[in-house]
């Protein structure tokens, strides 16, 4: 109230009409999710960080590929005749949807702390889709980075792959759904720790060892007898082994129905534990 | 009387060891304005986020708009509007939108949404800046913004934890008019506050709280009555008439203290109508006067004899 004048003209009403949301009626779940989602969304639209999100999966592809292949070329499956990047390419896509999944719970502290879902707990609307959103709008950054990974992939690296823009598609929607999947470990840990010191330091700790104890960047053959159990569980390697059949174009049912299986199993399980924990105060 | 629209009977919050609420009660009508004092810590947060269903009570039962707030706390939900101690606005979204986006959310079409969005603006000045993204708000331009956004569905029922804590003055009576013209159409205020000119201003009635228990309840001239004096103050024409002042008025029956000028004593006196008895006694004793002022009791006099009493437990910095 820049100058308030107590002999102003009259300012309208309160209210209006009687008790408007009586005739506004209420939202449904999708309503809800899809105005939450956006509103989640709207601090990844930012031009700068916009930019910034593009430039990660660029410093991966060049990062990863520079370092794995001075490693020797392990990175291509057995008996296949993928080229490098098209080996390459699914492991950085399915990091990229897993980090951006475990950045959702980030979110979700970020949100308690700035009050702005107290609100929302006051209002008539259903407090999972609040946790919904969330997940959303992290899945949504992530499509984001996936057509990056492919976009600069096909750039600079030639990534043409012989399963062609269907099996480079199929790729980034099963990483999609994957990465969505485990964002509800994060969102379910955010709500039960509510402590983004406690929760950052947990998923340093979980993301490195689900990312590497995989076949994403190297065949757990190769590796030590306890790490390979770890590797052969991880729902990454699924994700992983389902990802680069579809890019060489020999997509298996099994492969995607096992992988979207462990997903489902996942958020079955998380989902619930994140909805009840999911307390303002 | 008309029917409460918030009751709370003997409620009890525990957070562990710490008993925040020790069996609360208050009522408060349709289209009234009720008052929450009481000094920090007090809980009167506690009581609050209870009424608006974001804790659960540990003991003890509310009611809101006639529902239970832990049995039926979604139909609550729908007749209630928070404004919280601290504003709860999405920093991202601009005015507008975050306005629309709560009105989304409780079923409004997009053009409704719009529509009412743009009527709060009006109704608290922040029309001009409409389009800046609230991370660019004043903390008073926040504070608006966060009432407005409780307004958007035309609660019945408003919670207001102290709605102007930071603002300046002209736009603490820009809220306080908002705030009458609320209850003037119906709502049901309850409103936390530090500011006892506040609640003298709106409150029909105050609840005043320490430490977790009631310690006083009733509208602000009966508070007044109860704790607070009305006193005279008279200013002495000569210093060394104190003694023959004083000693006057109490062979009257009239306590009267010196105050520390020297020049001017203090007496409690029941009406104004006792000011004339008063001069009339130092007339008496040949005392001139100088000046006499007379002086009702304030909230402030009742606020700081019930928060202070010996009783209180001390409340940890
Ligand atoms: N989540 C919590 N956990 C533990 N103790 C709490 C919690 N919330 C409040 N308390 C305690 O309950 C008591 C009442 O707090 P409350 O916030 O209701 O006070 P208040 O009257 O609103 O104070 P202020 O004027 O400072 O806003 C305080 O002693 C506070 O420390
Ligand atoms: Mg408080």
């Amino acid at each position: 109230m820049t100058v308030i004048d107590a002999e102003a003209t009259p300012r309208p009403t309160t209210r209006p009409t009687l008790s408007v949301s009586e005739e506004w009626g209420g939202s449904n779940l999708l309503t809800q999710t899809l105005a939450l989602t956006g509103r989640s969304v709207r601090p990844y639209l930012q031009p700068g960080v916009l930019i910034v999100t593009f430039i990660e999966p660029l410093v991966m592809l060049l990062m990863f590929g520079g370092v794995l292949r001075a490693l020797g070329d392990t990175v291509a499956p057995q008996g296949s005749d993928l080229s490098y990047i098209a080996g390459l390419a699914p492991a950085i896509m399915i990091i990229t949807s897993v980090a951006a999944g475990a950045q959702a719970g980030n979110g979700l502290i970020n949100d308690l702390r700035n009050d702005v879902i107290t609100r929302f707990h006051t209002m008539p609307i259903s407090r999972f889709s609040v946790l919904l959103a969330r997940s959303l709008a992290d899945a949504a950054r992530s499509l984001y980075q996936l057509i990056a990974v492919a976009v600069l992939a096909a750039l600079i690296f030639g990534f043409n792959p012989p399963g062609g823009i269907l099996g480079v598609v199929g790729s980034i929607l099963l990483s999609l759904f994957v990465g969505w999947s485990m964002s509800w470990i994060f969102i379910a840990l955010a709500a039960v720790l509510r402590n983004g010191d406690v929760l950052r330091m947990i998923t340093t700790l979980c993301t490195f060892p689900l990312l590497f104890a995989s076949n994403a960047f190297v065949s757990p053959e190769s590796m030590p007898v306890w790490l390979r159990v770890v590797a052969e569980a991880n729902p990454i390697s699924y994700a992983n082994d389902a990802m680069r059949s579809m890019v060489a174009g020999q997509a298996s049912l099994t492969e995607l129905l096992t992988t979207v299986g462990v997903s489902c199993v996942l958020v079955a399980v998380c989902a619930p534990i994140a909805n009840r924990s999911f307390k303002v105060l | 009387m008309a029917k409460p629209m918030i009751q709370a009977v003997d409620v009890v919050k525990s957070f562990g060891d710490v008993k925040a609420l020790n069996g609360v009660s208050l009522s408060v009508p349709e289209g009234s304005i009720h008052g929450l004092l009481g000094h920090n810590g007090a809980g009167k947060t506690t009581l609050v986020h209870i009424l608006s269903t974001l804790l659960e009570p540990t003991g003890g039962t509310a009611r809101v708009c006639g529902y239970d707030v832990t049995a039926e706390a979604e139909e609550v939900r729908r007749c209630i509007g928070l404004t919280g101690q601290f504003a709860s606005v999405d920093e991202q979204l601009n005015g507008r939108e975050n306005l629309a986006l709560v009105a989304r959310l409780l079923g409004a079409s997009r053009r409704q949404a719009l529509a009412r969005a743009n009527e709060l603006l009006e109704l608290f000045e922040l029309t001009d800046a409409a389009t800046r993204p609230v991370l660019q708000y004043s903390g008073g331009m926040r504070r608006r913004l966060d009432i407005a956004a409780s307004l958007v569905g035309g609660p019945r029922v408003i919670f207001l934890d102290e709605p102007t804590t930071g603002l300046d003055p002209n736009a603490r009576i820009g809220v306080w008019e908002t705030i009458e013209r609320l209850a003037k159409d119906g709502t049901s205020v309850l409103l936390t506050t530090q500011y006892l000119e506040e609640a003298d201003r709106l409150c029909e009635q105050i609840t005043v709280l320490s430490a977790g228990s009631v310690v006083a309840d009733g509208n602000p001239a009966e508070l007044k009555a109860e704790v607070g004096e009305r006193l005279v103050t008279v200013t002495l024409a000569t210093r060394s008439d104190m003694e023959a002042a004083v000693r006057a008025l109490e062979a009257a029956g009239i306590r009267a203290t010196p105050q520390e000028s020297g020049t001017a004593l203090s007496a409690p006196v029941a009406a104004a109508a006792d000011l004339a008895v008063v001069v009339r006694i130092l007339s008496d004793a040949h005392t001139e006067i100088a000046e006499l002022a007379f002086s009702e009791p304030t909230l402030d006099d009742v606020y700081l004899k019930l928060t202070h009493e010996p009783t209180r437990t001390p409340v940890p910095a």
